[in-house]
């Protein structure tokens, strides 16, 4: 998998720590307008000591040049020097009150990257004008860097090569306009490769250019997730085989059938040349059909090996009736020893969907049995499949039976796994039907017939084929 | 008595490439050969008293072989039939071999088997034709009996001599003498021995 962006939103945690360490410098601890906005402005400090310096200064100017003490320049100089006596402590008051104010926010953004590094989240910031790039510790930390300053490009040179284009756009994307992106992308690891994921805060309306966000390690949630995929792809894949071993009868007949015709021609052939009958247009002929022959069971083994080959889930356009057609090929036998009766109705139109042919042929094997299971009184029954067109526009697929039908109280909990009503079912079928409808961004749902018995659905995208 | 008519191979399977092989391998024996397509198609064409046997797929689309054997089993002229089968199903298997087939051979078969087969198939056909056509000239010859010479025949079978009979039928004992002449002549045997045969195998005939 490629580094991908994600459309999900960004959690409203890293946001709120995007925004305030948006307003960061590199150290962490200088500040940036918002904490000098936050405190006092310094100017009103300073205009306050130099006012009062000029007071205390034109006060003594006054007692000096006077020849005697007035009452009246007595009370002048000591209205100033009081003044100015005030104004000094008030600024040294303010100038304290500031320290503690500055000393307070260094305090949160020290606690918050404490935090953001407990909770292994790199915080980093960009501006765009001065290509200037810096990051906490722990973001050094987890793109395994020295310097907490650099350029874009050094920070992308830590990343996969294929996703370092994608990492730049998005930044500069960011600088230019606002909103939050996300992006995964790989790291080159010794013995492998990381996985990061970036949360990118654009640039805000008074700050354009910079930009600022977080970066989490998500390498053990990847491979969480690929163990997972990995896992039902082998519940699949042993679904499968199961399901063959049911078909084993009738996969056996289809192989039999051209070894049947092979092994008859070839000891004609044997008799005929024994018995000097030579007519070389009958031999030709015999030959040609053996190879044919021969071919076709070569045919059936492909076919049955890619059956039982865990393959790779392989996205391709293909027709929703040529899967029924070539399915119903597969169950035809052993349906006419269950004695169920299988008929297709279909339109003689394309049906065309994106799918992997061996998982959906799967699907409507499942389908298919279930359906024979459900009538596996003896008596046996009918299985009418049908394919059309609905809203959406979507091919749909319909397996009806006239079986026993579906009880109200497994109805809701239908495709959940271990989920049987069958004596020796193990109850996967359908759980695994529904996964392999959603992997094909499909929907699946059954209901009760009328009458008798039960039919399934299912709903596949219909896919717009160039002419 | 109307010379026999050449045995036929009536092969039926829904696979043309099988059928067209199984019929090359059926005529490179010597064996003359007729194929169907479909189990319809052959029960439509299909003539009793043409001597031979039926080599049938079990596994066919429209109708299953038992099916078929079933219809063909319907006739008072059974034909002998082998069944070919690609899936080894015991329950078909001995379905079919209830019903009256003579073989159950897997796919692939080999020629030996097959041929073999054929054979036994054909010489149990000939002599269900040989003995059906034997009861059918006995009883032709018994139909010609008078019924009162029916009776005589019912009595010297069990053994009665002409008094008793006579006795039993309040007839004199030289008119019982000349019925059982007649009897003996138009079954065209010489000994009550002979004709006591006769009279078993009409009676299990009878039965069938």
């Amino acid at each position: 998998m490629r580094g991908l962006e994600k459309g999900s939103p960004v959690s409203p945690s890293a946001k709120a720590l995007n925004s305030v360490f948006a307003h960061l410098s590199p150290e962490g601890l200088t500040f940036s307008p918002l904490f000098a906005r936050a405190g006092l402005p310094r100017s009103l400090i300073v205009s306050l000591l130099v006012t009062a310096v000029l007071l205390c200064l034109f006060a003594l100017g006054e007692i000096f040049k006077s020849e005697g003490l007035s009452a009246y320049r007595d009370s002048v100089a000591i209205l100033l020097t009081g003044s100015a006596a005030v104004m000094t402590l008030s600024a040294a008051q303010l100038a304290r009150l500031n320290r503690e104010r500055e000393k307070l926010a260094r305090q949160s953004v020290q606690h918050i990257t404490e935090a953001a590094r407990n909770a292994r989240l790199g915080l980093w910031g960009w501006t765009a004008a001065k290509d200037r790039f810096w990051g906490s510790s722990a973001f050094l930390e987890i793109m395994n860097l020295q310097e907490s300053e650099g350029r874009l490009e050094d920070i992308a040179a830590h990343l996969h090569p294929e996703d370092r284009n994608k990492f730049f756009g998005l930044i500069r994307e960011a600088a230019q306009e606002r909103g939050d992106r996300q992006y995964e992308c790989r790291q080159p690891r010794e013995g492998g490769v990381g996985w990061l994921r970036f949360n990118i805060s654009g640039a805000s309306e008074t700050e354009e250019g910079q930009v600022s966000g977080s970066v989490m390690d998500i390498t053990a949630q990847h491979e969480a997730q690929a163990e997972a995929a990995n896992l039902r792809h082998s519940l699949t894949h042993l679904t499968r085989v199961g399901l063959l071993g049911q078909l084993g009868g009738a996969l056996a007949h289809e192989l039999k059938q051209p070894l049947t015709a092979i092994l008859s021609n070839a000891q004609a052939l044997q008799r005929l040349v024994e018995h000097d009958k030579l007519d070389m247009t009958e031999i030709r002929a015999v030959i040609r059909d053996i190879v044919q022959d021969d071919t076709r069971a070569a045919a059936v083994i492909q076919h049955l090996r890619s059956l039982l080959k865990p393959g790779e889930f392989h996205s391709q356009v293909l027709d929703l009736n040529d899967i029924v057609r070539e399915t119903l090929e597969l169950v035809h036998n052993e349906m006419i020893t269950r004695r169920v009766a299988v008929s297709c109705a279909s339109d003689d139109g394309r049906l065309p969907v994106m799918g992997d042919p061996i998982q959906l042929q799967q699907l409507l094997l499942n389908l298919i049995f279930n359906a024979a299971d459900a009538m596996s009184g003896g008596k046996g029954g009918m299985v009418l499949i049908t394919t059309d067109q609905i809203e959406g526009p979507c091919a749909h697929l319909a397996v009806t039976d006239t079986g026993e039908g579906i009880e109200a109280d497994v109805m809701d909990r239908l495709f959940e796994p271990f989920i049987s009503t069958k004596t020796q079912g193990v109850g996967l079928g359908l759980s695994i039907s529904r996964a392999i409808v959603l992997s094909h961004k499909g929907r699946i749902w059954a209901q009760n017939n009328p009458g008798r018995g039960a039919t399934f659905h299912v709903a596949l995208p219909l896919i717009q084929e160039k002419p | 008595m109307i010379p026999a008519e050449a045995p036929q191979i009536f092969v039926v399977d829904d696979d043309p490439s099988v059928l067209t092989a199984l019929k090359r391998l059926l005529n490179s024996a010597g064996f003359s050969t007729r194929t169907f397509l479909s189990p319809l198609d052959f029960l439509s064409a299909h003539d009793p008293d043409v001597p031979g046997c039926a080599v049938i797929d079990v596994g066919m689309d429209k109708m299953s072989g038992i099916v078929l054997q079933e219809r063909l089993m319907l006739g008072a002229q059974p034909r002998p039939i082998i069944f070919l089968t690609g899936c080894d199903d015991v329950r078909v298997s001995v379905q079919a071999m209830k019903a009256g087939a003579l073989d159950y051979l897997s796919k692939p078969v080999s020629d030996q088997a097959l041929l073999a087969a054929v054979e036994h198939a054909l010489d149990e056909d000939r002599k269900a034709r040989a003995t059906r056509q034997e009861v059918e000239e006995l009883r032709r010859r018994h139909d010609s009996l008078t019924l009162r010479e029916r009776e005589v025949m019912a009595q010297i079978v069990r053994g009665r001599l002409n008094k008793q009979i006579a006795f039993d039928l309040g007839i004199v004992e030289k008119t019982a003498k000349v019925h059982r002449g007649r009897v003996m002549e138009k079954m065209q045997v010489r000994s009550v021995a002979a004709l006591v045969r006769i009279a078993e195998k009409l009676e299990q005939a009878g039965e069938k």
